[in-house]
């Protein structure tokens, strides 16, 4: 598997597991930790999207 | 802060529980969803990185050599050992692995306690007939017998087999050299000398299986290290970052079980709706500052 792919379950955890330290609430975790896994995975896009951008052509 | 809703029973035996194995101090405190979010994302990552780590990367070493390389390494031993219990085979195999190489006498000297009987899988060197030297691969059931009892005897074995050209090899053994009991490495080195008449005409240089607990979490040496880099790549850092990740995420989930959820129960209203509607009140102010001065003071 391309290394790039294994933030996804990285995020995934990261976020359920502040989430459900954060809160006690199921529905509360869970909708903060889609919440956040989505933020990760945007910035994550974002920095990515920079760096292809930094080293087009080189 | 602790939230008076959720029921902390005994935090100081909860967060114990909570490092030895993630979940079990939110089990012990019946928070069961955490519980099992904790547990299954944190020994999740963890042995998921192990497994990405072909089993072999230690993820502590709390005993036997210290960790040396600065703050950086110790963060990293930090990291491995915050996941609790499933960190402890390491230090015990590490203590194994420490105490052998100081019983060791003499590395070149190998005694076998019992007899050794094994599956081997290596090349075998030898000059025919018409002394020219034949090399080809073989596979077969190894044995080998223990020394004498005063110490002295040569150590003798046979192989019984065949090459890879599928025709039976038996073979006269002796003169055995043996890799570590317990290494890192599933497989054991081996090599010995091939005798016919009692005059060496060849020799084995092969592998046999190490057994699980000789090498399940021992401490990699430097060169062990180095062919499970090459043989990983990229994945090697993957699998520690996977290990230290689920590490630290472990000490969130202590600190809930000890502390309770950090921004309270989770029925409080959001941060984000709170913020839209003082905005609106805000809005509504610009616009009829009168009739909001008014339901102001009615309210009040």
């Amino acid at each position: 598997m391309e290394v790039t792919w294994y933030f996804i379950p990285l995020a995934l955890v990261i976020s359920l597991v502040y989430s459900s330290s954060r809160y006690e609430l199921p529905e509360r975790i869970l909708r903060k930790s889609a919440n956040l896994f989505v933020k990760i995975v945007l910035f994550m896009a974002g920095v990515f999207v920079l760096l292809f951008l930094l080293s087009f052509r080189l | 802060m602790a939230d008076s809703k959720v029921e902390l029973r005994n935090p100081l035996v909860a967060a114990v529980l909570a490092y030895l194995i993630p979940g079990l101090g939110h089990l012990y405190q019946r928070r069961y969803f955490k519980a099992g979010i904790y547990s299954a994302c944190i020994l999740g990552t963890f042995f998921y990185g192990m497994q990405l780590g072909d089993w072999r990367i230690v993820p502590s070493r709390l005993s036997g050599k210290k960790p040396q390389g600065g703050i950086a390494v110790m963060l990293r031993h930090f990291g491995h050992a915050a996941i609790g219990l499933p960190a402890l085979p390491a230090t015990i195999q590490s203590k194994r692995y420490h105490q052998q190489n100081t019983d060791a006498f003499d590395p070149d000297i190998v005694v076998i306690r019992e007899s050794l009987s094994s599956e081997l899988v290596g090349v075998l060197q030898r000059t025919d007939e018409n002394g020219d030297v034949v090399v080809s691969r073989i596979e077969g059931q190894v044995k080998f017998d223990p020394v004498s009892d005063d110490g002295f005897g040569q150590i003798v074995g046979s192989f019984d087999g065949a090459s890879e050209d599928g025709s039976p090899v038996r073979l006269e053994l002796t003169g055995l050299e043996l890799g570590p009991e317990m290494n890192s490495n599933p497989r054991r080195t081996l090599r010995c000398r091939v005798v016919e008449n009692q005059e060496s005409v060849g020799y084995i240089k092969a592998e046999i299986p190490r057994s699980f607990f000789n090498w399940f979490q021992m401490p990699l040496e430097e060169q062990d290290l180095e062919l499970l880099h090459g043989k990983l790549g990229k994945h090697f850092e993957i699998a520690e970052i996977f290990m230290w990740i689920a590490g630290l995420l472990n000490l969130l989930a202590i600190w809930d079980a000890f502390e309770g959820p950090a921004y309270g129960y989770g029925d409080e209203p959001e941060e984000a709706n709170d913020e839209k509607s003082a905005k609106d009140e805000n809005v509504a102010a610009d616009e009829n500052p009168e009739e909001v001065a008014v339901a102001a003071s009615t309210a009040g």
